[in-house]
C-alpha cells in the first residue's frame, strides 16, 4: 500500500512561541487517519502546511505523489478540504456556492453534489449567511466530497455540530470512504469519535508528533495495571511505563504502553504482585500518552 | 472559473454598484439642471463652471468606485483567513488575477451609467455654440482613472494586507500635510515634487488631475 | 459574519479625502480653470511689459554702466562679471545668441532697427519667494535711448531658453518704438519678437472659444469679417451692438461689480433677472466696451503678419501708414482677409485637448493598471 501523505523533518515557526519541529508523519493510502491533539498543539497548522497554505520552514511534504509546494495545486484538485473555520461566501446561495466551487475542480460531479445536497437537506436557494452552523458544516462537507477526492482533509469537521448533524456528516463521510477507498486525514479533539472511524492515529502535542500507530495498537497497547508491593526500580520493565501513582497502602497504579499478557512474568519474578490489568478507552489512552509526553515516567508517581 | 469569480464579486458589490449607477446617471442631470438655473447660459465662463463641477463629481465617483471594488473582495477573504482561495486547485497569483480582472469588468457598470447619464444631461442643455459636451470623453476618462485607482488600491490591499487602511491613511495624511504646507507656506519639498510626478503625466494618477469637463471648449 | 463595517467606515472617508486632494487644482495641472488663470497671468505679464516703470528707469539711469558686455548681432548684454555667477554667465551667453537668432528671424532686415541701440543690463541676481514659488530673480533691464527701465525676473530653474525668452520680451518692448502708433495702441504696446508658441496659440484659441461676444462666436464659426470686427480691425458705428448680442449685453452687465445703491440694484435686476434688453443695453453703455479678443490674440495677428511677410516684413511695418488692418496686410504681403483667416485656423488648431484622454494618457493608464495588477499577485497572505 502506497502512502497518501509523507512528511519528513517538517519545521515551521509561527512567531516566537509556537513551532512545528521535526515532524515526520505517514498517512497510508486508503486509511482513515485520526489526527489527535489538544487545542493549540499544532494540528491545524500542520494541516495548512500539508496543503501548501503556509510556507514550509524546512523538511519535505509529499501529497498524493506531488511535492509541496511545487505540485500542490495538482494535488489540491484531488483533495477535499473542510477547514476549521468554514469558508463560505455570505451573499451566495447554496447553489451558487456549489457552482463557484464546481468551476475550480475539473472532476466536480454535479449529480453527486445534488445527491449530497438532498441527503443533507440543504435548500438550493438558501442564502449561505442564513444557514445554521450545522447546515454550513454539511455544505462544506458537500463541497469537499462532490469532486470525488482521493484524499479528504478534515479539520475538526464536526466541532460544534449537534449529534444528529454530526451523525449525518460522519455517515456521508464513511459512505464515501467505503465506496471510493479514499484516504481521510481527520483532525479532532473529540477522541471517542475518532475511535469509531479511524484505523490509524497520530498524536500531536506542542508542535511535535508524539505518537503514530495503527488504531488497534493504540487501543490495545495502553493498559492500567494495579500492582501490589511494586518494585522501586522500574528501569528494567519490558513495557513502557507512562506513569505510576500510589492508590492505597502499598498498591500502585501503573499506566503502560506496549503491554502483552506474557509480561505478567515480570511481576511474578520479583516480590511484586500484578493484581489487575485494566483496558483503557481511547480517550484515557490519549490523556495518558499526553501526560507521559509532557512528564518523564516516575515524576508523576512521586507527585502522587 | 472567471465567470463564477465575476459573479461572486458582482453579488458582493451589487448594492454599491447600484448606488454608483444611480449617482452616475442622476447627478450629471441634477448638476446641469441646477447649474444652468443659477448661471447665464449665454456666458461661456458660467457654463464652463457648471461643466467643471460635474467633472469634479465624476472624479470623486471614480475614486470611490475604485476603492470600493478593490478592497471588498480582499476584506471578505481576509475575514476568512483566505482559506478558501488558498485551498482551491489554482495558484494564488492566478486567483488574484481573476479577482483583479473581475473588478475591472465590474467598473464598466458605473462607467456606462456615467456615459448615458452625461449624454442625457447634456442633450437638452443650452450650451453656447463655441462649447461642446463631452460625455464619451468623460466616460473614457472616468473608466481609465477608475481603473488605475482601482489597480493602485488593489495593489495596496493585496500587498499591505491588514495594514492597508493604516498605510492608506498615512499616505493621505502625508499628502494632505504637504499640500497644506505647499499652499500656505510656499514650501516646495522633494516629496511634493514626488507627488506631482504621480499626478502629472505619465504618473498613475495623472488622469485625475487632467481635464474633467463635461462641457468644454 | 464579517467585520466589514469598520474597514468601510475608514475606507470611505479615505477615498473622499484622496479624491479631493487629487482633484485640487495645482501647478502643472491642465484643467480649464488653470488655463483660464494662465490667460489672466499672461495678460498681466503683457500689461507689465507694456508699462515701463519710471522708478526703475530712474534707478537704471542713475547707475554706472556695467563694465562688461557680450553681444550677438545688434543685441548687447551688459553686466558686471563680479556680480554674475559663471554658471549664469554661460547661460546668458547662449541665451543672447539664441535671442538674436530669433529676433533676426522675426525682424529680418530691420532687426537692428528693432533693437534700436538699446542694451540689456544684467542686474544683480537674487533669491526670494514669490507667492508659492522659490524664484531666482535674474533681473534683466532695458537701457538705451528712449527705451529702458523695464525689467524681468526669471523663475527657477533658470534655463537658457527662459533667459532667451526674457531677452526677446525686452527686445519686443524696444521694437515697439519703431512701430506705427495706431498698431502699438491696438496691440497693447508690445511687438512680438519671436514666433508665437503653441501655448500662446492655445490661449488665443481659448480666448476665441470663451468670449461672450456674438462677433467672436461668428468668427469661431468661420465668418472672417466677424473675426476682423472682434479683433478691433474694422470701423464700427456702435461697438456694443456690433460686438455683442442682447444676451451678451446681459453677460457684460453681470460681469460688472454689483452696485450698492438700491435703485441701481433694482435696475440691474431688470437686466440680469428679468432680462429686459433695453435696460441691459443702457447699463452696458455706462462702461467702456472692451475689445472682445484680448491683447494676446491681437499680438498674435501682428506676429503672424511679420512671420508671413518674410525678412522685409518688419521693415514694411515700420514704414507703413494707414489703418491697422491696412498696415497688417502690408506687413504680411497678403490680403487682410487671408491673414485673419489664417490666424483663425492657426488658433483653432490649438484648441486644448478636451476631456477625452489622449492616446499617450490612455496607454500610460493601462500600463500602470497592468503593473499594479501584476505586482498585487506577487505576495501571498
Amino acid at each position: 500500500m502506497s502512502d497518501a501523505i509523507i512528511v519528513r523533518n517538517l519545521a515551521y515557526r509561527a512567531g516566537r512561541e509556537f513551532a512545528i519541529r521535526d515532524l515526520a508523519m505517514t498517512v497510508p493510502s486508503g486509511s482513515v487517519y485520526g489526527f489527535l491533539g489538544p487545542n493549540g498543539s499544532g494540528k491545524t497548522t500542520t494541516l495548512r502546511l500539508l496543503l501548501g497554505m503556509l510556507p514550509i520552514g524546512d523538511g519535505s511534504i509529499n501529497l498524493l505523489g506531488h511535492d509541496v509546494p511545487s505540485g500542490v495545486h495538482k494535488a489540491l484538485a484531488k483533495i477535499g478540504y473542510v477547514p476549521e473555520r468554514l469558508h463560505l461566501y455570505p451573499t451566495l446561495t447554496v447553489e451558487e456556492t456549489m457552482r463557484y466551487y464546481a468551476s475550480f475542480y475539473p472532476d466536480w460531479d454535479d449529480d453527486r453534489a445534488e445527491t449530497l445536497r438532498r441527503q443533507f437537506a440543504l435548500r438550493a436557494e438558501q442564502s449561505v449567511d442564513l444557514l445554521s452552523k450545522g447546515e454550513s458544516g454539511k455544505l462544506m462537507m458537500l463541497l469537499a466530497l462532490a469532486h470525488n477526492p482521493e484524499l479528504l482533509v478534515l479539520d475538526e469537521p464536526t466541532d460544534g455540530l449537534d449529534p444528529v448533524v454530526r451523525r449525518d456528516v460522519l455517515a456521508a463521510l464513511l459512505e464515501y470512504v467505503s465506496s471510493r477507498g479514499a484516504t481521510v486525514l481527520i483532525s479532532s479533539h473529540l477522541v471517542h469519535e475518532q475511535e469509531r472511524i479511524c484505523d490509524h492515529v497520530g498524536v500531536m502535542d506542542g508542535g511535535r508528533l508524539i505518537a503514530e500507530m495503527p488504531m488497534t495498537t493504540f487501543r490495545g497497547g495502553i493498559k492500567r495495571l494495579r500492582v501490589a508491593k511494586p518494585p522501586i526500580d522500574n528501569s528494567t520493565t519490558p513495557f513502557t511505563l507512562l506513569s505510576r501513582g500510589v492508590t492505597a497502602g502499598r498498591e500502585e497504579e501503573w499506566v503502560v504502553r506496549g503491554w502483552q499478557p506474557a509480561m505478567r512474568e515480570y511481576f511474578s519474578a520479583g516480590e511484586s504482585e500484578l493484581r489487575e490489568v485494566i483496558d483503557l478507552d481511547l480517550e484515557e489512552s490519549f490523556v495518558e500518552l499526553l501526560r507521559s509526553a509532557r512528564q518523564p515516567a516516575g515524576i508523576g508517581a512521586e507527585e502522587n | 472559473m472567471f465567470r463564477q469569480v465575476l459573479f461572486t464579486q458582482w453579488k458582493w458589490a451589487r448594492t454599491e454598484l447600484f448606488l454608483y449607477v444611480i449617482a452616475g446617471f442622476l447627478v450629471p442631470t441634477i448638476i446641469i439642471r441646477v447649474g444652468f438655473s443659477f448661471v447665464d447660459s449665454y456666458s461661456t465662463s458660467s457654463v464652463l463652471s457648471v461643466g467643471q463641477y460635474a467633472g469634479v463629481f465624476f472624479g470623486g465617483l471614480a475614486m470611490l468606485a475604485a476603492v470600493g471594488l478593490a478592497w471588498r473582495p480582499y476584506i471578505i477573504d481576509a475575514a476568512l483567513k483566505h482559506v478558501g482561495p488558498l485551498s482551491l486547485p489554482v495558484p494564488w497569483a492566478m486567483f488574484v488575477r481573476l479577482r483583479f480582472v473581475a473588478g475591472a469588468v465590474l467598473m464598466l457598470i458605473p462607467t456606462i451609467a456615467v456615459w448615458i447619464g452625461s449624454i442625457a444631461a447634456t442633450a437638452a442643455a443650452p450650451i453656447p455654440p463655441t462649447l461642446h459636451a463631452y460625455p464619451t470623453g468623460l466616460a473614457i476618462r472616468f473608466y481609465l482613472s477608475a481603473l488605475t485607482a482601482y489597480a493602485a488600491a488593489f495593489l495596496l490591499q493585496y500587498v499591505a494586507g491588514r495594514n492597508a487602511t493604516r498605510v492608506a491613511v498615512a499616505i493621505l495624511l502625508v499628502v494632505a500635510l504637504m499640500e497644506t504646507g505647499s499652499a500656505l507656506l510656499g514650501f516646495h519639498s522633494p516629496m511634493v515634487g514626488a507627488w506631482n510626478v504621480l499626478t502629472t503625466w505619465p504618473g498613475p494618477f495623472s488622469t485625475f488631475s487632467g481635464i474633467w469637463m463635461l462641457i468644454d471648449v | 459574519m464579517f467585520e466589514r463595517g469598520a474597514q468601510t467606515r475608514v475606507a470611505l472617508p479615505c477615498a473622499l479625502l484622496l479624491t479631493l486632494t487629487l482633484l485640487a487644482p495645482r501647478s502643472g495641472v491642465s484643467q480649464t480653470a488653470a488655463e483660464m488663470r494662465a490667460r489672466v497671468v499672461n495678460a498681466r505679464r503683457i500689461a507689465k511689459i507694456a508699462r515701463d516703470s519710471t522708478d526703475t528707469l530712474r534707478h537704471v539711469h542713475g547707475r554706472d554702466i556695467p563694465p562688461d558686455s557680450m553681444s550677438a548681432g545688434a543685441l548687447i548684454l551688459r553686466f558686471d562679471k563680479e556680480e554674475v555667477p559663471p554658471r549664469l554667465l554661460k547661460l546668458l551667453d547662449g541665451a543672447v545668441h539664441q535671442a538674436w537668432a530669433s529676433a533676426d528671424s522675426q525682424f529680418g532686415e530691420a532687426s537692428a532697427a528693432a533693437v534700436n541701440g538699446t542694451s540689456i543690463w544684467v542686474d544683480r541676481t537674487s533669491h526670494r519667494f514669490l507667492w508659492d514659488r522659490f524664484v531666482e530673480n535674474v533681473q534683466l533691464e532695458l537701457s538705451g535711448p528712449g527705451g529702458g527701465g523695464r525689467s524681468t525676473g526669471t523663475a527657477m530653474p533658470i534655463t537658457q531658453q527662459k533667459l532667451a525668452d526674457e531677452i526677446l520680451d525686452l527686445v519686443g518692448t524696444s521694437a515697439t518704438r519703431a512701430v506705427p502708433t495706431n498698431i502699438v495702441t491696438w496691440t497693447g504696446y508690445w511687438t512680438p519678437a519671436r514666433t508665437a508658441s503653441d501655448e500662446t496659440w492655445k490661449q488665443v484659441a481659448l480666448d476665441l472659444a470663451t468670449s461672450n461676444s456674438s462677433a467672436t462666436r461668428a468668427c469661431y464659426a468661420g465668418a472672417i469679417q466677424s473675426c476682423e470686427s472682434a479683433l478691433g480691425l474694422t470701423e464700427l458705428k456702435d461697438s456694443l451692438t456690433e460686438w455683442y448680442s442682447p444676451d451678451g449685453w446681459r453677460v457684460l452687465v453681470e460681469s460688472y461689480a454689483a452696485p450698492k445703491d438700491l435703485l441701481a440694484m433694482e435696475i440691474r435686476r431688470d437686466c440680469v433677472e428679468k432680462r429686459i434688453a433695453a435696460t441691459c443695453e443702457r447699463l452696458a453703455r455706462t462702461r467702456p466696451i472692451l475689445l472682445p479678443l484680448n491683447m494676446t490674440s491681437r499680438a498674435t495677428v501682428l506676429g503672424l503678419a511679420i512671420e508671413r511677410g518674410g525678412r522685409q516684413a518688419f521693415a514694411r511695418l515700420i514704414r507703413s501708414k494707414g489703418t491697422p488692418i491696412q498696415i497688417l496686410a502690408a506687413t504680411a504681403g497678403i490680403s487682410a482677409d487671408s491673414l485673419v483667416g489664417e490666424w483663425r485656423l492657426r488658433s483653432l488648431a490649438q484648441l486644448p485637448s478636451s476631456t477625452r484622454p489622449s492616446a499617450g494618457e490612455a496607454t500610460a493608464m493601462l500600463a500602470w493598471t497592468i503593473i499594479f495588477g501584476f505586482a498585487a499577485t506577487r505576495r501571498r497572505p
